[in-house]
C-alpha cells in the first residue's frame, strides 16, 4: 500500500513538472509577444524595454523557467501589471474557495452517481431506470452555468432561501459558508453526476450479470441484496477510473461557476485576468490549476488503492519479484 | 425430499425444459447429464428460482413436502443457501473479488442462522478444514486471486454448505478446473454427501464425472428426460439410443472390464450437432440425430420400465424389444 | 424480399420503400437526435438567407417585451432586437465554430494517431506518452492562455478547441488503429509490399471510419458547450457577433426582470448538445454494438 502511495506520488510530481513546462511553452510560444500583449498595441519602445527588463524576458527561456518556478516555492510570483496586487497573495487567498467548490462537487457526485447509477441499473427494465437514463442524458446536455443561472432565478430570486454570491469562509461561519456554496456545487455537480452516473450504470449491468452476483444470490441473496453487496463496490472501481478522468471538466466547470456567481476564488481571477491580458498572472493561475487537478488525481489513485485489493498485491508482487 | 413433476421452462415460444418426472430421495446422489444446450442448467436453475428473468417455469417442484415454484423473491432467497446450496461452475467467477475469503463464506451463516460473531468465525473455520483447505486461519483473510482455482472450488463448496443444506446443486462444478485437481474435488463432495446425509444434484456433461460421484442418473436431451435409473444399470445396459451414442462417443468413462469391448473401434461421434431452440424435430427430439429412428418416431415415445429398473422412453431402445408397460 | 431491382422499372421506387422502412425503425433516440441535429443545422443555415428581423437591427424602445407580444414571438431582450432572430444568429456561430474545430482536430488528431499506430511498438509508447500529456493537461487552460495572448474572440475560441481536442482525437484513434493492424488481412497486405502509408490510409482508415464519426458527434457536442461557456465569460465571442453564450450573459444582470431571456438560449443549447449526444450514441450501437464507452470527456 506503502509502495502504491510512493509511486503515484513520483507519478504526480512527474506529470507537475512536465505541465508546468507546457504551460510555460504556451505562454511563451502561444500568440504573440508577452510584452505586446500586456502594454497593448499603443506602447511606446521605451515602455517595452522597460518591461522586458522588469519581467526578465531578456534572460535565457530556460531560467525564464527556473525563476519561475522556483517563485512558486520562495512565494514571489511577481505583481499585477494592471491592478498592482501581488500574485502569490492573491492566488493563496483564492485558492481555498475554489478548492472547496471543486472538492465539495466530488463530494457530492462520487456517491450520489454512484447511488444513482445503482439504482438504474438494477431497475433496468422498468420505468424507473429508464427515467433515470433519460435525465443523465439531459443533463449531460445542460450547461453548468445555465444551470446556475436557473438555481439562482429558483432558489434565491422566487424563493428567497439561500443567498446570492457573497460568499463565506469555511472558518468564519460554518454553516454560512456552506449555505452560500450549496448552489454552486450543485450547478457544478449536475453534469458531473450526470455522466458519472451513466457509467455506474454500465458498470453495474455489466457486474450484475457476472457469476458472482449469481453465486451471491445461491446463497440467499435477493438481486437488490446482492447488488448492494457485492456489485456496488466492484462498480466502483470503473467509477472512480472514470472520475478521475473527469477532473479536468470538473476543475473547468468551477471555472466558470465562480464566475456565475462571484465567487472570489481563482477561477473568477482567471477569466478577469484573461480579459486584462495579464499574462504574467495568468501563466501562474495555469500552474496552479493544473497542480490541484494533478493533486485531485494523485488521491484519485490512492483511493483506487483502497478499493481494489488487486492493485495492492500486484504492487507487492512487482516488489517481491 | 426433492420431486419434479411436469416441470416446463419457457423462453418465448419455445419450450426449452420439461420433464415429466424425477425424484430426488433423500441423501442421494443424482447426476443430471447432457451436453451444452440440453437444457439441465435451466432446470437445476429452475428448482431454486435462479432461471432467466424471462423464462416462464410451470409445473410442480416439491421440496420436503411444500412447493417451490410459485414463491416470491425473498421466500426463494430463504431457501437458497439455508436448505438448498448451490455450486456455480467457473471457480474464479463466482467469487467477488472484491470481498474476503472469510465474509463470502460466511455470508449465507449471516443470512440464514443466527449465530454470534465468534459463532460464525467458528463455523466458518470449521467449514474451510472440512474441505480440506490449508491454514484456514490465514485463508479468512485472502482475497480470492490469491487462490488457486481448486482451493477457490473448496471455497465455494464450504459456502455452500455452509448451513448444512439438505441438498446441494453442483453445476459443473470440475469443468473449469484441471484435470489434477477434478478428482480431489469429487471425492471430497462424495464424502460431504455420505457424512452429512446430504443429497446433491449434479449436473454435468461429463459421464465420466457423474458416473463417479452419482447413484443415480437422469440423462437429458433437449430439455427432455430420456433416461433415467441408477447408475450402474444406465451405463452397463443403456436403452435409449441417445444414452448409448454419448457411452460410446465417450469410451473414457468406461471401467476396465468394459474396455475391450471399444477396443480397435474408432471414437464414435454423434453426427449432427445440438439443434437451435426452435429447430427440434416434433416427436422424438433425437431422431434426427439417430441411426435407429423409425416412422414410429415422429410421434413422443411412451415412458417404458426396462428390466433393470430405469426408465426411458424409446421407441427403438438398444438390446431387443420394449419388455414393461409405459410408466 | 427478392432482388430483382435490375428488371423492375420502378426500381427506385422500391429502394425508397425500403430506405423509409429502415428509417422508420431506427431506435427512437437515434432517430431524436438526428432530428434536433438536423433542426439545428437548418436553422442555422436558414440564418444566412433569411431571419425574421434584421440582425443589425437595434430597436430600443421595444426593449425588453416578454414572450408572446405582438411583433415578437419569444419576445426582445435588452436593445430590443428579436429573441428569435438572435438564436438563429447563435446557432449559426455555435455551427460554425463546432463544424471548423471538430473537423480540424479530427482530421489533424487521427492523422497523428495512425502514425503513432503506424510507429510501432518501439516509438509508440514514448509517442502516447505525448498524446497523454496533452489529453490531461485540461483544454481550459489552453483556452484562456490563448485568449490572453490572442485576445478574446470567435477565432480564438475555434483554435482554443482545435488545440484541446487534438490530443483527444489522437489518443481515441492509437487503439483501434493498432488494433486493425493486427489483423491477419492487413499484414498481408504488408506482405505483399504495401508501404506503411497506403496500408494506413486505405485499410486502417475506412476501418476505424465509423468510430471517427462517433468521436465527431460527441465532439459537436462538447465543442457546442465550450463555445458557450467561453463566450459567456466574454472570452469567446465579441460583440457584435451573436453567440448563444453571450445571450446568457446578457441575460444574468436581468435576471430578476426578464427572466424569460435566459430560458431560450440555454434551452437552445440543451436541445443541441443532447442531439449530437443522442446522435453520437445512436450511430455507436449502430456500427460496433460492443464498442464500451471510453469517455475521453
Amino acid at each position: 500500500m506503502l509502495r502504491l502511495i510512493s509511486r503515484s506520488f513520483f507519478s504526480f510530481v512527474i506529470a507537475a513538472f512536465m505541465g508546468s513546462l507546457v504551460v510555460f511553452a504556451m505562454t511563451h510560444f502561444l500568440g504573440g509577444d508577452v510584452v505586446t500583449v500586456m502594454l497593448g498595441k499603443e506602447a511606446g519602445p521605451g515602455d517595452v524595454t522597460a518591461m522586458r527588463e522588469e519581467l526578465g524576458l531578456n534572460l535565457p527561456l530556460y531560467q525564464q523557467y527556473f525563476n519561475w518556478l522556483g517563485g512558486v516555492v520562495t512565494g514571489d510570483l511577481g505583481t499585477s501589471y494592471a491592478l498592482g496586487y501581488d500574485i502569490f497573495d492573491q492566488i493563496a487567498t483564492r485558492f481555498g474557495p475554489t478548492f472547496m467548490l471543486t472538492f465539495g462537487a466530488l463530494l457530492v457526485s462520487l456517491p450520489l452517481s454512484l447511488a444513482l447509477g445503482t439504482y438504474s441499473a438494477v431497475n433496468v427494465k422498468n420505468w424507473r431506470g429508464s427515467f433515470v437514463d433519460v435525465s443523465t442524458q439531459v443533463g449531460i446536455a445542460i450547461p453548468s452555468f445555465w444551470a446556475g443561472l436557473l438555481l439562482v432565478l429558483f432558489f434565491s430570486v422566487r424563493l428567497g432561501i439561500l443567498p446570492t454570491g457573497r460568499y463565506v469562509p469555511f472558518f468564519e461561519d460554518p454553516v454560512a459558508s456552506i449555505r452560500s456554496v450549496i448552489l454552486p456545487i450543485t450547478a457544478l455537480s449536475l453534469g458531473i453526476t450526470s455522466i458519472l452516473t451513466r457509467y455506474v450504470r454500465t458498470a453495474m449491468i455489466d457486474v450484475m450479470s457476472g457469476d458472482f452476483i449469481t453465486a451471491a444470490m445461491a446463497k440467499g441473496r435477493t438481486l437488490r441484496g446482492a447488488a448492494l453487496t457485492h456489485g456496488v463496490r466492484n462498480a466502483s472501481i470503473p467509477l472512480v477510473t472514470v472520475a478521475t478522468l473527469q477532473l479536468g471538466q470538473l476543475v473547468a466547470g468551477a471555472v466558470v461557476i465562480e464566475n456565475v456567481f462571484v465567487i472570489p476564488g481563482i477561477g473568477r481571477l482567471l477569466v478577469v485576468s484573461t480579459l486584462r491580458r495579464e499574462v504574467v498572472v495568468v501563466q501562474s493561475l495555469a500552474l496552479v490549476i493544473m497542480l490541484m487537478i494533478l493533486g485531485m488525481n494523485f488521491l484519485m489513485d490512492i483511493a483506487y488503492g483502497f478499493l481494489d485489493p488487486r492493485i495492492r498485491d500486484k504492487q507487492e508482487a512487482q516488489r517481491l519479484a | 425430499m426433492l420431486e419434479i413433476r411436469d416441470l416446463s421452462v419457457s423462453i418465448g415460444p419455445h419450450e426449452i425444459v420439461h420433464i415429466d418426472a424425477l425424484d430426488l430421495p433423500a441423501g442421494r446422489r443424482v447426476g443430471l447429464v447432457g451436453e451444452s444446450g440440453s437444457g439441465k442448467t435451466m432446470t437445476a436453475m429452475s428448482i431454486v428460482g435462479l432461471q432467466p428473468a424471462d423464462a416462464k417455469v410451470t409445473g410442480s417442484i416439491t421440496f420436503e413436502g411444500s412447493e417451490l415454484l410459485g414463491r416470491s423473491e425473498t421466500e426463494m432467497a430463504k431457501v437458497r443457501g439455508g436448505d438448498i446450496g448451490l455450486i456455480l461452475q467457473d471457480p474464479a467467477r463466482a467469487l467477488d473479488p472484491m470481498m474476503r475469503i472469510g465474509r463470502q463464506v460466511s455470508e449465507a451463516i449471516r443470512l440464514h442462522m443466527n449465530l454470534s460473531r465468534k459463532e460464525v468465525v467458528d463455523r466458518v473455520l470449521s467449514l474451510l478444514a472440512q474441505v480440506q483447505l490449508p491454514d484456514p486461519e490465514q485463508l479468512l483473510r485472502r482475497y480470492p486471486h490469491q487462490l488457486s482455482g481448486g482451493q477457490q472450488q473448496r471455497v465455494l463448496i464450504a459456502s455452500a454448505i455452509a448451513c448444512d443444506p439438505k441438498l446441494l446443486i453442483a453445476d459443473e462444478p470440475t469443468t473449469a478446473l484441471d484435470v489434477t485437481v477434478q478428482e480431489g474435488i469429487l471425492e471430497l463432495l462424495v464424502q460431504l454427501s455420505d457424512e452429512r446425509g446430504m443429497g446433491v444434484l449434479f449436473v454435468s456433461h461429463d459421464l465420466g464425472v457423474v458416473r463417479f460421484v452419482c447413484e443415480e442418473i437422469a440423462v437429458v436431451y433437449g430439455g427432455r428426460l430420456v433416461e433415467v435409473g441408477p447408475t450402474t444399470s444406465v451405463v452397463r445396459t443403456s436403452r435409449h439410443r441417445y444414452t448409448e451414442s454419448l457411452l460410446a462417443a465417450n469410451p473414457g468413462i468406461a471401467a476396465s472390464d468394459e474396455l475391450e469391448q471399444y477396443v480397435g473401434r474408432r471414437l464414435d461421434v454423434i453426427r449432427g450437432s445440438v439443434p437451435a431452440l426452435g429447430d427440434f424435430p416434433t416427436g422424438c427430439r433425437f431422431r434426427d440425430r439417430c441411426d435407429f429412428a423409425s416412422d414410429a418416431c415422429r410421434e413422443p415415445p411412451p415412458t417404458m420400465i426396462s428390466e433393470h429398473g430405469h426408465r426411458f422412453r424409446c421407441w427403438n431402445p438398444a438390446g431387443g424389444d420394449v419388455d414393461a408397460a409405459a410408466g | 424480399m427478392p432482388d430483382d431491382s435490375a428488371i423492375q422499372p420502378d426500381a427506385s421506387l422500391a429502394d425508397l420503400k425500403r430506405v423509409f422502412r429502415a428509417v422508420v425503425r431506427l431506435p427512437f433516440p437515434l432517430f431524436l437526435g438526428a432530428f434536433l441535429v438536423l433542426s439545428f443545422v437548418f436553422i442555422a443555415l436558414l440564418s444566412f438567407f433569411w431571419t425574421p428581423y434584421d440582425p443589425a437591427a437595434i430597436n430600443v424602445p421595444d426593449r425588453l417585451l416578454p414572450p408572446g407580444s405582438d411583433n415578437y414571438i419569444f419576445g426582445t431582450d435588452r436593445l430590443g432586437r428579436d429573441v428569435v432572430t438572435q438564436l438563429m444568429l447563435g446557432a449559426r456561430n455555435s455551427l460554425y465554430v463546432s463544424v471548423l474545430s471538430t473537423t480540424v482536430a479530427v482530421t489533424i488528431g487521427a492523422l497523428f494517431g495512425l502514425f503513432v499506430a503506424g510507429t510501432g511498438p518501439r516509438w509508440q509508447g514514448p509517442l502516447s506518452r505525448i498524446a497523454d500529456v496533452g489529453l490531461s493537461l485540461p483544454g481550459i487552460l489552453v483556452a484562456f492562455v490563448l485568449a490572453t495572448k490572442l485576445g478574446p474572440g470567435n477565432t480564438t475560441a475555434t483554435l482554443a478547441i482545435i488545440v484541446w481536442f487534438i490530443p483527444v482525437a489522437a489518443r481515441v484513434t492509437i487503439g483501434p488503429a493498432t488494433q486493425v493492424l493486427a489483423l491477419d488481412y492487413v499484414e498481408a497486405a504488408f506482405a505483399y509490399g504495401r508501404s506503411r502509408r497506403f496500408v494506413l490510409m486505405n485499410h486502417v482508415l475506412p476501418n476505424i471510419g465509423p468510430l471517427l464519426i462517433v468521436l465527431a458527434s460527441v465532439m459537436f457536442a462538447a465543442a457546442i458547450l465550450i463555445e458557450a461557456a467561453l463566450s459567456f465569460l466574454g472570452v469567446g465571442v465579441q460583440p457584435p457577433t451573436s453567440s448563444w453564450g453571450r445571450f446568457l450573459n446578457e441575460a444574468q444582470p436581468l435576471l430578476e426582470a426578464a427572466p424569460y431571456l435566459m430560458f431560450f438560449p440555454g434551452i437552445a443549447i440543451v436541445l443541441t448538445v443532447l442531439g449530437f449526444n443522442l446522435l453520437g450514441d445512436g450511430l455507436r450501437t449502430i456500427l460496433d454494438p460492443q464498442q464500451a464507452r471510453t469517455g475521453i470527456f
